[in-house]
Protein backbone atom coordinates (compact mmCIF):
# COMPACT_ATOMS: atom_id res chain seq x y z
CA UNK A 1 0.00 0.00 0.00
CA UNK A 2 1.41 3.81 -0.65
CA UNK A 3 1.71 6.06 1.80
CA UNK A 4 -1.23 8.05 2.20
CA UNK A 5 0.51 11.67 1.05
CA UNK A 6 1.73 9.47 -2.36
CA UNK A 7 -2.39 8.55 -2.63
CA UNK A 8 -4.99 10.64 -4.61
CA UNK A 9 -6.25 13.22 -2.71
CA UNK A 10 -10.43 13.17 -2.43
CA UNK A 11 -10.31 16.22 -4.43
CA UNK A 12 -8.59 14.20 -7.58
CA UNK A 13 -10.93 11.35 -6.88
CA UNK A 14 -13.77 13.32 -7.48
CA UNK A 15 -12.22 15.22 -10.88
CA UNK A 16 -11.86 11.42 -11.74
CA UNK A 17 -15.58 10.67 -10.82
CA UNK A 18 -16.32 13.45 -12.43
CA UNK A 19 -14.96 11.74 -16.08
CA UNK A 20 -16.96 8.81 -15.13
CA UNK A 21 -14.15 6.50 -13.75
CA UNK A 22 -15.27 3.81 -11.49
CA UNK A 23 -12.02 2.78 -9.98
CA UNK A 24 -11.89 6.21 -8.95
CA UNK A 25 -15.44 6.00 -7.27
CA UNK A 26 -14.41 2.70 -5.68
CA UNK A 27 -11.46 4.26 -4.26
CA UNK A 28 -13.53 7.18 -2.41
CA UNK A 29 -16.01 4.40 -1.32
CA UNK A 30 -12.84 2.54 0.52
CA UNK A 31 -11.43 5.46 1.73
CA UNK A 32 -14.93 6.43 3.90
CA UNK A 33 -16.93 3.15 3.72
CA UNK A 34 -16.41 2.62 7.26
CA UNK A 35 -16.90 6.49 8.90
CA UNK A 36 -19.90 7.12 7.25
CA UNK A 37 -21.17 3.71 7.40
CA UNK A 38 -20.42 4.40 11.41
CA UNK A 39 -22.63 7.41 11.01
CA UNK A 40 -25.55 6.48 9.15
CA UNK A 41 -25.82 3.18 11.33
CA UNK A 42 -26.26 5.52 14.44
CA UNK A 43 -28.53 7.63 12.66
CA UNK A 44 -30.46 4.76 11.38
CA UNK A 45 -30.14 1.88 13.80
CA UNK A 46 -30.85 -0.41 11.06
CA UNK A 47 -28.05 -1.92 9.49
CA UNK A 48 -30.36 -2.78 6.20
CA UNK A 49 -31.53 0.85 6.03
CA UNK A 50 -27.79 2.28 6.73
CA UNK A 51 -26.79 0.14 3.67
CA UNK A 52 -29.08 1.47 1.60
CA UNK A 53 -28.49 5.12 1.77
CA UNK A 54 -24.85 4.49 1.94
CA UNK A 55 -25.59 2.48 -1.50
CA UNK A 56 -27.45 5.78 -2.87
CA UNK A 57 -24.90 8.39 -0.97
CA UNK A 58 -21.98 7.33 -3.76
CA UNK A 59 -25.04 6.87 -6.79
CA UNK A 60 -25.13 10.62 -5.76
CA UNK A 61 -21.53 11.53 -5.76
CA UNK A 62 -21.32 9.19 -9.07
CA UNK A 63 -24.08 11.76 -10.47
CA UNK A 64 -23.61 14.42 -8.90
CA UNK A 65 -19.06 14.81 -9.23
CA UNK A 66 -19.35 17.33 -12.02
CA UNK A 67 -21.21 20.00 -10.15
CA UNK A 68 -18.75 19.84 -6.92
CA UNK A 69 -17.34 22.80 -6.42
CA UNK A 70 -13.78 22.45 -4.03
CA UNK A 71 -13.82 26.14 -3.73
CA UNK A 72 -17.14 26.07 -2.03
CA UNK A 73 -16.27 23.66 0.31
CA UNK A 74 -14.09 19.96 0.99
CA UNK A 75 -14.77 17.05 -0.59
CA UNK A 76 -15.30 15.21 3.17
CA UNK A 77 -17.35 17.74 4.26
CA UNK A 78 -19.25 17.50 1.10
CA UNK A 79 -19.61 14.03 1.82
CA UNK A 80 -20.63 13.81 5.12
CA UNK A 81 -23.34 16.06 4.25
CA UNK A 82 -24.61 14.17 1.96
CA UNK A 83 -24.74 11.61 4.15
CA UNK A 84 -26.52 13.22 7.04
CA UNK A 85 -29.36 14.69 4.64
CA UNK A 86 -29.88 11.67 3.02
CA UNK A 87 -30.17 10.02 6.83
CA UNK A 88 -32.69 12.42 7.69
CA UNK A 89 -34.29 11.90 4.70
CA UNK A 90 -35.01 8.40 5.75
CA UNK A 91 -35.45 8.89 9.10
CA UNK A 92 -38.52 11.34 8.14
CA UNK A 93 -39.68 8.61 5.33
CA UNK A 94 -40.04 6.02 8.09
CA UNK A 95 -41.15 8.54 10.27
CA UNK A 96 -38.73 7.13 13.14
CA UNK A 97 -37.87 9.88 14.97
CA UNK A 98 -40.33 9.06 17.57
CA UNK A 99 -39.28 5.43 17.76
CA UNK A 100 -36.09 6.55 18.70
CA UNK A 101 -37.16 8.93 21.34
CA UNK A 102 -35.90 7.37 23.93
CA UNK A 103 -32.65 6.06 22.59
CA UNK A 104 -30.44 8.96 22.57
CA UNK A 105 -26.77 7.53 23.24
CA UNK A 106 -23.41 9.76 23.87
CA UNK A 107 -20.44 10.34 21.86
CA UNK A 108 -18.48 7.34 22.05
CA UNK A 109 -15.03 8.67 23.04
CA UNK A 110 -13.32 5.67 21.53
CA UNK A 111 -13.85 4.39 18.09
CA UNK A 112 -13.20 0.30 16.98
CA UNK A 113 -9.92 -0.20 16.88
CA UNK A 114 -8.70 -0.66 13.33
CA UNK A 115 -5.29 -1.20 12.01
CA UNK A 116 -6.05 -0.36 8.30
CA UNK A 117 -7.47 2.78 9.80
CA UNK A 118 -5.16 5.67 8.62
CA UNK A 119 -2.56 8.00 11.26
CA UNK A 120 -4.39 10.98 9.85
CA UNK A 121 -7.77 10.22 10.40
CA UNK A 122 -6.91 8.44 13.86
CA UNK A 123 -5.67 11.40 14.97
CA UNK A 124 -8.43 13.62 14.14
CA UNK A 125 -10.96 10.99 15.80
CA UNK A 126 -8.64 11.63 19.23
CA UNK A 127 -8.83 15.58 18.51
CA UNK A 128 -12.66 15.69 17.87
CA UNK A 129 -13.26 13.32 21.28
CA UNK A 130 -10.86 15.40 23.16
CA UNK A 131 -12.56 18.56 22.20
CA UNK A 132 -15.81 17.01 23.01
CA UNK A 133 -14.93 16.53 26.39
CA UNK A 134 -14.35 20.50 26.54
CA UNK A 135 -17.88 20.71 26.03
CA UNK A 136 -20.56 20.90 28.88
CA UNK A 137 -23.01 18.24 29.45
CA UNK A 138 -26.11 20.37 27.64
CA UNK A 139 -23.82 21.67 24.81
CA UNK A 140 -22.77 17.79 24.11
CA UNK A 141 -26.33 16.46 24.77
CA UNK A 142 -27.70 19.02 22.19
CA UNK A 143 -25.41 18.51 19.60
CA UNK A 144 -25.64 14.97 19.82
CA UNK A 145 -29.48 14.80 19.34
CA UNK A 146 -29.05 17.43 16.39
CA UNK A 147 -26.38 15.83 14.58
CA UNK A 148 -26.71 11.71 15.48
CA UNK A 149 -30.07 11.37 15.47
CA UNK A 150 -31.35 13.87 12.91
CA UNK A 151 -33.52 16.20 15.44
CA UNK A 152 -34.48 19.86 14.59
CA UNK A 153 -34.26 22.59 17.15
CA UNK A 154 -38.16 21.87 18.04
CA UNK A 155 -37.98 18.20 18.27
CA UNK A 156 -34.45 18.60 20.82
CA UNK A 157 -36.28 21.17 23.00
CA UNK A 158 -39.38 18.84 23.17
CA UNK A 159 -37.07 16.19 23.80
CA UNK A 160 -35.41 17.48 26.53
CA UNK A 161 -38.31 19.52 27.50
CA UNK A 162 -36.07 22.43 27.68
CA UNK A 163 -37.21 26.13 26.05
CA UNK A 164 -36.85 26.47 22.59
CA UNK A 165 -34.47 29.17 23.09
CA UNK A 166 -32.40 27.69 25.54
CA UNK A 167 -31.88 24.86 23.13
CA UNK A 168 -30.78 27.26 20.54
CA UNK A 169 -28.73 29.00 23.03
CA UNK A 170 -26.68 25.67 23.97
CA UNK A 171 -26.48 24.39 20.31
CA UNK A 172 -24.46 27.62 18.80
CA UNK A 173 -22.50 28.12 21.99
CA UNK A 174 -21.60 24.62 21.27
CA UNK A 175 -20.87 24.85 17.99
CA UNK A 176 -18.74 28.16 18.37
CA UNK A 177 -16.63 26.40 21.28
CA UNK A 178 -16.03 23.37 19.45
CA UNK A 179 -15.13 25.07 16.16
CA UNK A 180 -12.82 27.45 18.72
CA UNK A 181 -11.18 24.11 19.86
CA UNK A 182 -10.78 22.14 17.01
CA UNK A 183 -8.73 25.21 15.47
CA UNK A 184 -6.41 25.14 18.25
CA UNK A 185 -5.79 21.69 18.54
CA UNK A 186 -5.53 21.73 15.01
CA UNK A 187 -3.38 24.67 14.62
CA UNK A 188 -2.71 25.00 11.21
CA UNK A 189 -3.99 21.75 9.97
CA UNK A 190 -7.72 22.22 8.34
CA UNK A 191 -10.59 20.10 8.94
CA UNK B 1 -34.66 40.53 11.45
CA UNK B 2 -31.15 41.62 11.53
CA UNK B 3 -27.96 40.00 9.70
CA UNK B 4 -26.16 39.28 12.87
CA UNK B 5 -30.02 37.17 13.75
CA UNK B 6 -28.93 35.36 10.05
CA UNK B 7 -25.55 34.88 11.16
CA UNK B 8 -26.37 33.55 14.59
CA UNK B 9 -28.56 31.04 13.21
CA UNK B 10 -25.90 29.17 10.43
CA UNK B 11 -24.45 27.11 12.97
CA UNK B 12 -27.79 25.24 13.38
CA UNK B 13 -28.49 25.45 9.95
CA UNK B 14 -25.15 23.55 9.10
CA UNK B 15 -26.08 20.75 11.81
CA UNK B 16 -29.74 20.99 10.03
CA UNK B 17 -31.50 21.65 13.39
CA UNK B 18 -33.45 24.60 12.14
CA UNK B 19 -36.96 23.96 11.36
CA UNK B 20 -40.31 26.23 10.65
CA UNK B 21 -40.27 29.74 10.36
CA UNK B 22 -36.47 29.33 11.06
CA UNK B 23 -35.65 27.39 8.56
CA UNK B 24 -37.82 29.45 5.91
CA UNK B 25 -36.51 32.90 6.59
CA UNK B 26 -32.74 31.32 6.41
CA UNK B 27 -32.71 29.89 2.90
CA UNK B 28 -34.24 33.13 1.82
CA UNK B 29 -31.78 34.85 3.19
CA UNK B 30 -28.98 32.43 1.84
CA UNK B 31 -30.12 32.77 -1.91
CA UNK B 32 -29.25 36.53 -1.68
CA UNK B 33 -26.37 36.78 1.19
CA UNK B 34 -22.62 35.45 -0.51
CA UNK B 35 -21.35 36.28 3.11
CA UNK B 36 -23.35 33.78 4.66
CA UNK B 37 -23.43 31.28 2.03
CA UNK B 38 -19.26 31.20 2.97
CA UNK B 39 -19.54 31.39 6.29
CA UNK B 40 -22.29 28.56 5.96
CA UNK B 41 -19.43 26.38 4.25
CA UNK B 42 -17.09 27.17 7.52
CA UNK B 43 -19.91 25.94 9.75
CA UNK B 44 -20.29 22.52 7.59
CA UNK B 45 -16.88 21.56 8.22
CA UNK B 46 -17.36 21.96 11.64
CA UNK B 47 -20.30 20.11 12.02
CA UNK B 48 -18.25 17.52 9.63
CA UNK B 49 -15.81 16.68 12.00
CA UNK B 50 -18.51 15.41 14.20
CA UNK B 51 -18.70 12.49 12.39
CA UNK B 52 -15.17 11.41 14.13
CA UNK B 53 -17.12 11.48 17.20
CA UNK B 54 -19.16 8.12 15.65
CA UNK B 55 -17.36 4.69 15.41
CA UNK B 56 -16.47 2.90 12.60
CA UNK B 57 -18.49 0.17 11.38
CA UNK B 58 -17.50 -2.19 8.28
CA UNK B 59 -20.76 -2.14 5.84
CA UNK B 60 -20.77 -5.60 4.05
CA UNK B 61 -19.38 -5.94 0.83
CA UNK B 62 -22.31 -6.73 -1.13
CA UNK B 63 -22.79 -2.81 -1.11
CA UNK B 64 -19.43 -1.86 -2.79
CA UNK B 65 -20.67 -4.55 -5.73
CA UNK B 66 -24.26 -2.65 -5.50
CA UNK B 67 -22.87 0.49 -6.03
CA UNK B 68 -20.60 -0.74 -8.56
CA UNK B 69 -23.52 -2.49 -10.57
CA UNK B 70 -25.78 0.23 -10.18
CA UNK B 71 -23.25 2.78 -11.95
CA UNK B 72 -22.19 0.32 -14.99
CA UNK B 73 -26.50 0.31 -15.43
CA UNK B 74 -26.26 3.91 -15.24
CA UNK B 75 -24.11 4.10 -17.87
CA UNK B 76 -25.79 1.91 -20.45
CA UNK B 77 -28.87 3.50 -19.46
CA UNK B 78 -26.98 6.77 -19.91
CA UNK B 79 -25.59 5.47 -23.68
CA UNK B 80 -29.19 3.93 -24.59
CA UNK B 81 -30.60 7.48 -24.11
CA UNK B 82 -28.02 9.77 -26.07
CA UNK B 83 -30.41 10.09 -28.48
CA UNK B 84 -32.16 12.93 -26.49
CA UNK B 85 -31.09 16.62 -27.38
CA UNK B 86 -27.27 16.21 -26.24
CA UNK B 87 -26.23 18.20 -23.43
CA UNK B 88 -23.37 19.57 -24.16
CA UNK B 89 -24.60 21.41 -26.81
CA UNK B 90 -26.48 23.15 -24.49
CA UNK B 91 -23.82 25.75 -23.53
CA UNK B 92 -23.13 26.26 -27.61
CA UNK B 93 -26.58 27.33 -27.94
CA UNK B 94 -26.28 30.02 -25.91
CA UNK B 95 -23.19 30.99 -27.01
CA UNK B 96 -24.95 31.24 -30.59
CA UNK B 97 -27.81 32.95 -28.97
CA UNK B 98 -25.43 35.88 -27.91
CA UNK B 99 -24.12 35.23 -31.35
CA UNK B 100 -26.93 35.61 -33.31
CA UNK B 101 -28.03 38.35 -30.88
CA UNK B 102 -25.02 40.26 -31.84
CA UNK B 103 -25.27 39.70 -35.32
CA UNK B 104 -28.82 40.68 -34.89
CA UNK B 105 -27.26 44.24 -33.48
CA UNK B 106 -25.26 44.92 -36.47
CA UNK B 107 -27.95 44.54 -38.72
CA UNK B 108 -30.17 47.49 -36.63
CA UNK B 109 -26.95 49.44 -36.62
CA UNK B 110 -26.99 48.98 -40.89
CA UNK B 111 -30.41 49.20 -40.97
CA UNK B 112 -30.50 52.66 -39.40
CA UNK B 113 -28.32 53.71 -42.36
CA UNK B 114 -29.89 51.56 -45.31
CA UNK B 115 -33.77 52.28 -44.11
CA UNK B 116 -36.03 50.65 -41.07
CA UNK B 117 -38.00 48.01 -43.73
CA UNK B 118 -34.57 46.44 -43.46
CA UNK B 119 -34.14 46.71 -39.96
CA UNK B 120 -37.86 45.42 -39.14
CA UNK B 121 -37.01 42.35 -41.10
CA UNK B 122 -33.32 41.42 -39.48
CA UNK B 123 -35.21 42.36 -36.05
CA UNK B 124 -37.97 39.74 -36.33
CA UNK B 125 -35.47 37.51 -37.69
CA UNK B 126 -33.47 37.58 -35.37
CA UNK B 127 -36.09 36.89 -32.70
CA UNK B 128 -37.71 34.28 -33.94
CA UNK B 129 -34.02 32.49 -33.87
CA UNK B 130 -34.18 33.47 -30.27
CA UNK B 131 -37.10 32.30 -29.53
CA UNK B 132 -36.36 28.92 -31.50
CA UNK B 133 -33.23 28.59 -29.52
CA UNK B 134 -34.50 29.26 -26.40
CA UNK B 135 -37.60 26.30 -26.98
CA UNK B 136 -34.73 24.18 -27.63
CA UNK B 137 -32.93 24.87 -24.54
CA UNK B 138 -35.54 24.98 -22.09
CA UNK B 139 -36.50 21.09 -24.16
CA UNK B 140 -33.44 20.13 -23.34
CA UNK B 141 -33.18 21.08 -19.56
CA UNK B 142 -36.58 19.32 -19.62
CA UNK B 143 -35.42 15.95 -20.96
CA UNK B 144 -32.19 16.44 -18.52
CA UNK B 145 -34.30 16.69 -15.39
CA UNK B 146 -36.29 13.81 -17.00
CA UNK B 147 -33.62 11.55 -17.81
CA UNK B 148 -31.84 12.39 -14.58
CA UNK B 149 -35.13 11.73 -12.26
CA UNK B 150 -35.42 8.18 -14.24
CA UNK B 151 -32.04 7.12 -13.71
CA UNK B 152 -32.58 7.95 -9.91
CA UNK B 153 -35.67 5.84 -10.07
CA UNK B 154 -33.70 2.86 -11.68
CA UNK B 155 -30.90 3.00 -9.70
CA UNK B 156 -33.04 3.18 -6.35
CA UNK B 157 -33.20 -0.52 -4.74
CA UNK B 158 -37.27 -0.23 -5.39
CA UNK B 159 -37.20 0.16 -8.94
CA UNK B 160 -39.75 -1.51 -10.62
CA UNK B 161 -41.25 -1.32 -14.16
CA UNK B 162 -44.82 -2.11 -15.34
CA UNK B 163 -45.96 -2.94 -18.62
CA UNK B 164 -49.42 -1.25 -19.77
CA UNK B 165 -51.20 -2.36 -22.80
CA UNK B 166 -53.30 -0.97 -25.22
CA UNK B 167 -57.25 -2.40 -25.01
CA UNK B 168 -59.34 -2.58 -27.45
CA UNK B 169 -60.09 0.78 -27.21
CA UNK B 170 -56.68 1.49 -28.02
CA UNK B 171 -54.93 -1.63 -29.40
CA UNK B 172 -51.70 0.36 -30.44
CA UNK B 173 -51.06 2.08 -27.27
CA UNK B 174 -48.63 0.65 -25.16
CA UNK B 175 -46.91 2.30 -22.16
CA UNK B 176 -44.36 1.76 -19.48
CA UNK B 177 -44.59 2.97 -15.92
CA UNK B 178 -41.21 3.23 -13.76
CA UNK B 179 -41.28 3.46 -10.29
CA UNK B 180 -39.61 3.38 -6.61
CA UNK B 181 -41.29 0.66 -4.82
CA UNK B 182 -39.84 2.49 -1.61
CA UNK B 183 -40.71 6.14 -2.48
CA UNK B 184 -43.52 6.44 -4.77
CA UNK B 185 -41.47 8.03 -7.35
CA UNK B 186 -42.78 7.25 -10.72
CA UNK B 187 -42.13 7.94 -14.67
CA UNK B 188 -44.70 7.22 -17.44
CA UNK B 189 -43.82 6.97 -20.68
CA UNK B 190 -46.40 6.32 -23.56
CA UNK B 191 -46.34 5.54 -27.12
CA UNK B 192 -48.92 5.05 -29.99
CA UNK B 193 -51.85 7.40 -28.30
CA UNK B 194 -53.42 10.37 -30.17
CA UNK B 195 -53.14 13.61 -28.59
CA UNK B 196 -56.39 14.41 -26.94
CA UNK B 197 -59.01 16.51 -27.81
CA UNK B 198 -59.13 20.27 -26.73
CA UNK B 199 -60.44 20.02 -23.24
CA UNK B 200 -59.13 16.48 -22.35
CA UNK B 201 -56.37 15.09 -20.95
CA UNK B 202 -55.15 11.46 -20.30
CA UNK B 203 -55.05 10.18 -16.48
CA UNK B 204 -53.18 7.83 -14.94
CA UNK B 205 -54.73 5.34 -12.31
CA UNK B 206 -53.57 3.16 -9.50
CA UNK B 207 -56.12 0.32 -8.35
CA UNK B 208 -55.98 -1.00 -5.39
CA UNK B 209 -58.12 -3.67 -5.42
CA UNK B 210 -60.94 -2.25 -6.84
CA UNK B 211 -60.12 1.36 -5.94
CA UNK B 212 -59.01 3.09 -8.67
CA UNK B 213 -57.24 6.42 -7.23
CA UNK B 214 -56.22 8.70 -9.30
CA UNK B 215 -52.45 9.70 -11.01
CA UNK B 216 -51.75 13.41 -12.45
CA UNK B 217 -53.00 13.84 -16.08
CA UNK B 218 -50.61 14.39 -18.52
CA UNK B 219 -50.80 15.66 -22.02
CA UNK B 220 -49.00 13.63 -25.88
CA UNK B 221 -46.78 14.97 -27.97
CA UNK B 222 -47.76 15.56 -31.54
CA UNK B 223 -45.44 12.47 -32.18
CA UNK B 224 -47.60 9.87 -30.03
CA UNK B 225 -45.62 9.78 -27.26
CA UNK B 226 -45.79 10.98 -23.33
CA UNK B 227 -43.77 11.20 -20.71
CA UNK B 228 -45.48 11.97 -17.19
CA UNK B 229 -43.76 12.05 -13.44
CA UNK B 230 -46.50 10.79 -10.66
CA UNK B 231 -46.38 9.59 -7.50
CA UNK B 232 -48.00 6.31 -6.80
CA UNK B 233 -49.98 6.62 -3.50
CA UNK B 234 -48.51 4.45 -0.71
CA UNK B 235 -51.35 2.14 -0.77
CA UNK B 236 -49.83 1.28 -4.25
CA UNK B 237 -46.64 0.65 -3.46
CA UNK B 238 -46.43 -3.17 -2.59
CA UNK B 239 -48.95 -3.99 -5.37
CA UNK B 240 -51.64 -2.54 -8.31
CA UNK B 241 -52.77 -2.92 -10.84
CA UNK B 242 -52.44 0.55 -13.07
CA UNK B 243 -54.95 1.85 -15.98
CA UNK B 244 -55.10 5.02 -18.07
CA UNK B 245 -58.06 6.85 -19.68
CA UNK B 246 -58.89 10.11 -21.08
CA UNK B 247 -60.71 12.49 -18.76
CA UNK B 248 -60.91 16.24 -18.87
CA UNK B 249 -58.14 18.42 -18.53
CA UNK B 250 -58.53 19.18 -14.88
CA UNK B 251 -58.16 15.05 -14.07
CA UNK B 252 -61.00 13.46 -12.40
CA UNK B 253 -60.96 11.83 -8.96
CA UNK B 254 -62.47 8.64 -10.37
CA UNK B 255 -62.74 7.49 -13.93
CA UNK B 256 -65.54 8.27 -16.72
CA UNK B 257 -63.75 7.52 -19.65
CA UNK B 258 -62.76 3.60 -20.83
CA UNK B 259 -59.79 2.27 -20.05
CA UNK B 260 -57.54 2.51 -22.73
CA UNK B 261 -54.28 0.69 -21.97
CA UNK B 262 -53.55 -1.38 -18.34
CA UNK B 263 -51.48 -3.40 -16.58
CA UNK B 264 -50.24 -4.16 -13.00
CA UNK B 265 -47.13 -4.49 -11.29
Amino acid sequence: MLPESTQLTDANLLNAIARQDEQALASLYDRYRRILFGLLMRMLRSREEAEDVLQEVFLQVWRQAPDFDPRRGRPFTWLVTLARSRAIDRLRQLGSRQRLASSAIEFAGEGISDAAENTFRAEQRQLVAAALTELSEEQRRTLTLAYFEGLTQAEIAERLRSPLGTVKTRMRSGMIKLRELLSQKMESRAF
Amino acid sequence: MTHQDYQDMLALHALAALDGSDLRVMEEHLVSCATCREELESWHDTAGALVYAGELVEPSPQVRERILEDIRSAKKISAASSNVVPLKSIPRQAFWVSRYAAIAASLVFVALIVGLVILGEQNRRANRELARLSAQYEQAQRDRERNQKLLEILNSPGARVAELAGTNEAPTAHAVLTYDAKSGQAILMTNGLPPAPAGKAYQLWFIVGNLPMPGRVFAIEPNGTGVSSDQLPVAALKTAGFAITQESAGGATSPTGPILLRGSS
